[in-house]
């Protein structure tokens, strides 16, 4: 029966991967795609195969067609769109696709995390499926690094940002808003984090803002991070939240695999920050239960903590 | 069990279907001016039944075709058609369709360019027009639509489809007779380049013209406008590679933009008295490609099913008619009734029969022509009345028994049963009585 639950999974997982690509049918004019983790958008063009883990934009009069498990998709506007969103109306959640996904992710999580070699293997396989299937995912040309943990999407909840700086340099973290690089907060600091309450910030529901260090205003050639963008959604992490939690199988799992199903949710609707913060705290509880550190350290080569993930298995 | 076959198989309903086949026969020699009567008759000639499956049944699932990629030409300039070209040529397509008639001469500069890359490239096709059919000698008189300078140099293939502009396009013609030769259409000469077998299969089925089956609309397509094509910064190699390129007219149109290359097909959204054309002949092409490459085809139900499905529907309706009669005659309002009656079991059938016919080409994509017996359902009743009155005056149908007498086999025996050789009585032919 298990052999069959597997198979079952392993299929879903599989069948369901493949889905969660979008395909550009046409495009007129200009149309950018920002893969996650890059600061250079990509002209986009018919045939380009994009992840769910990017944005698009289309320059004025511009206008792109994207297909998506069967689904078509026109943008015209000048707005940021996040694919994640894209996938997921195509997807139309029902019951049977979020517990088919759902063991899928699972499933895949415990065969990427079987060694060493396999966890490498999976890191690449996202890294390069983030970036739209080009090959190479090295991304370490600045001086400053962040995380991808905060780009997605963020909730209201206290968020420390983090990034590669000595911890007695001064650095500058610079927020503005995406549309109009307007700024909303500018503040120096010493050391290599700072804790925000974003709720406290005035910032529009659903606002796309980036956010950046640098160490000396008005100098590109002083060390600085890329520019890293995140949108705020303070009320749509209930709601993936609660897609997980309406589940009729929710109440019938483990108290576990309940908190996976949640994270999985929070994680497939980009809110990366959440579910590491999630990760963290179910791992620290359940420090012998193999499925939660191999799931955790899965979800960590995903966002690009390839040594953090290999320290979880070994 | 034992059927009486006797009690269905009877002399007079068999007589009175043959009447009514017979009056079907005579009234299709009939001319309507049916011009008079447009739009209404307009609205209904260019309607099938199988266009309401096309247009509200089918799937909405849009599946992307990656062998064929769709080019807009944007304004027609030969130069930027010869820049286009060689960019794609670049990419290493297997086969590029030109949906575009290159008549005469133009700019002598662009032309010779033009003229180049068609002698360089061997796997380009160019769109012709056939002109002057002859019904007569069953050929067309020449292939237009492309200068000789350029077809000399290029294959070539006709685009014309069965049927006028204002006709929604349903079927094409995969070969014509030009004279003593016989030309491919466009469609057919492309799918014919990219994969040999496909147009064989094709042949074997016998039509002369051959159903479209259509799958997709644009969006099933990769559409690239001209900009994208000569944007030097992206390799079309990674997507044109070994791709049928179609390259046409396919503007992101408005419904109130200038009507250039659309048709109307069965995917309008309106499958009834249609306003707008709906797709652009380039988008018709590649959904006959795709029929091809797939070997997708329509079937269509063979015309002596459709006549037998008639000849027994039709029966079964004079069937019911005279047992009604027979029964029920004796009621003192009974003609009103049974003519009341009749006339929702009619409407019933008919709405039935075009259930059925849209349900038979949805599961199974076979075409089956109704005409016969939808022209006879609405007949048949009436028909039937008329024939009761001829049974009545006419000397030799009143004779006709109403059923088939039973035959007795001789049985050899030694002594023959006296009783046995008796003949037996014919029974009483009960329907006699007239209409009161």
């Amino acid at each position: 029966m298990k052999t069959l639950i597997f198979y079952f999974s392993l299929f879903f997982s599989l069948s369901l991967a493949a889905q969660s690509n979008l395909t550009v049918t046409y495009t007129r004019g200009k149309v950018y795609y920002y893969p996650p983790q890059q600061d250079n958008p990509r002209t986009v063009y018919p045939g380009l195969t994009l992840s769910s883990g990017g944005r698009l934009r289309c320059d004025q009069d511009a206008k792109v067609t994207l297909l998506c498990m069967g689904k078509t998709f026109e943008f015209e506007d000048t707005k940021m769109h996040f694919l994640d969103e894209v996938a997921r109306t195509a997807g139309n959640t029902s019951s049977l696709s979020f517990m088919g996904r759902f063991w899928g992710f699972l499933t895949g999580s415990m065969e990427g995390t079987e060694d060493n070699k396999r966890l490498e293997e999976h890191h690449k396989q996202s890294m390069e499926s983030l970036r739209a299937g080009i090959k190479g995912y090295a991304v370490s040309d600045f001086a400053i690094q962040t995380d991808m943990l905060f780009e997605g999407k963020l909730s209201d909840n206290e968020v420390a940002f983090t990034w590669s700086a000595k911890p007695d340099l001064k650095c500058c973290y610079r927020l503005t808003r995406q549309a109009d690089d307007g700024l909303v907060l500018l503040t120096w600091t010493r050391g290599n984090t700072l804790r925000l309450n974003l709720a406290d910030l005035a910032l529009e529901d659903g606002g796309v803002y980036e956010w950046q260090i640098i160490t000396k205003i008005g100098d590109p050639e002083a060390p600085h991070s890329r520019k890293m963008q995140f949108a705020y959604h303070p009320s749509m992490a209930a709601k993936a939240l609660s897609v997980a939690t309406d589940q009729s199988d929710y109440k019938t799992v483990s108290p576990v695999e309940q908190q996976l199903m949640e994270i999985f949710s929070l994680e497939k609707n980009s809110f990366f920050y959440d579910a590491y913060n999630r990760y963290k705290k179910l791992a620290a509880d359940n420090p012998e239960d193999l499925l939660v550190k191999r799931a955790f350290a899965a979800f960590l080569a995903r966002i690009d903590k390839l040594e953090e993930a290999k320290s979880l298995i070994k | 069990m034992k059927i009486n076959w006797r009690r269905f198989i009877r002399p007079h309903n068999i007589l009175a279907t043959v009447f009514i086949f017979l009056v079907m026969w005579l009234t299709s020699f009939i001319h309507i001016d049916h011009h008079k009567l447009d739009p209404f008759t307009y609205g209904i000639r260019d309607y099938d039944v199988t266009d309401i499956v096309y247009s509200r049944l089918r799937k909405n699932e849009t599946v992307l075709d990656n062998r064929i990629v769709l080019v807009n030409i944007g304004q027609p300039d030969r130069m930027m058609l010869h820049r286009m070209l060689e960019r794609i040529e670049a990419a290493q397509p297997k086969v590029i369709g030109i949906d575009l008639f290159l008549e005469g001469k133009k700019d002598s500069l662009a032309d010779a360019l033009l003229q180049q890359t068609f002698m360089r490239h061997q796997n380009i096709v160019v769109a012709t027009v056939l002109e002057g059919y002859s019904a007569e000698k069953d050929y067309f008189e020449r292939e237009a639509g492309c200068d000789t300078s350029f077809s000399s140099y290029t294959r070539t293939g006709f685009a014309n489809f069965p049927g006028n502009k204002t006709n929604t396009v349903r079927i094409f013609s995969y070969e014509e007779n030009v004279r003593e030769h016989s030309v491919y259409a466009f469609s057919a000469e492309l799918s014919r380049y990219y994969d040999p077998t496909s147009i064989e299969v094709l042949k074997k089925r016998r039509e002369d013209l051959t159903r479209i089956h259509y799958t997709s609309n644009s969006e099933s397509f990769l559409r690239f406008e001209p900009e994208t094509i000569l944007d030097t910064t992206i390799n079309l190699g990674e997507i044109l590679k070994d791709k049928i390129i179609l390259i046409g007219y396919l503007e992101d149109y408005k419904p109130d933009d200038p009507i250039i290359d659309r048709f109307f097909t069965p995917l309008n959204e309106r499958y009834t008295g249609r306003t707008n054309p709906d797709m652009y002949g380039l988008v018709i092409h590649a959904n006959v490609i795709r029929m091809l490459l797939d070997r997708n085809y329509i079937r269509t139900a063979p015309k002596w099913i459709t006549f037998i499905f008639a000849l027994v529907l039709i029966y079964v309706n004079t069937f019911f008619f005279f047992w009604n009669y027979r029964y029920f005659w004796y009621f003192k309002h009974f003609p009103k009734i049974l003519y009341r009656w009749a006339h929702v079991v009619q409407v019933i059938e008919i709405a039935l029969l075009f259930l059925l016919t849209a349900w038979v080409f949805y599961a199974f994509k076979i075409t089956i022509d109704c005409t016969i017996a939808i022209v006879g359902l609405v007949l048949v009743f009436d028909l039937c009345i008329i024939y009761y009155y001829l049974r009545q005056n006419i000397n030799f149908l009143g004779k006709v028994p109403d059923h088939f007498p039973i035959r007795h086999h001789k049985k050899k025996l030694a002594k023959p049963d006296k009783r046995q050789s008796k003949p037996r009585k014919a029974p009483e032919d009960s329907d006699t009585k007239t209409i009161p």
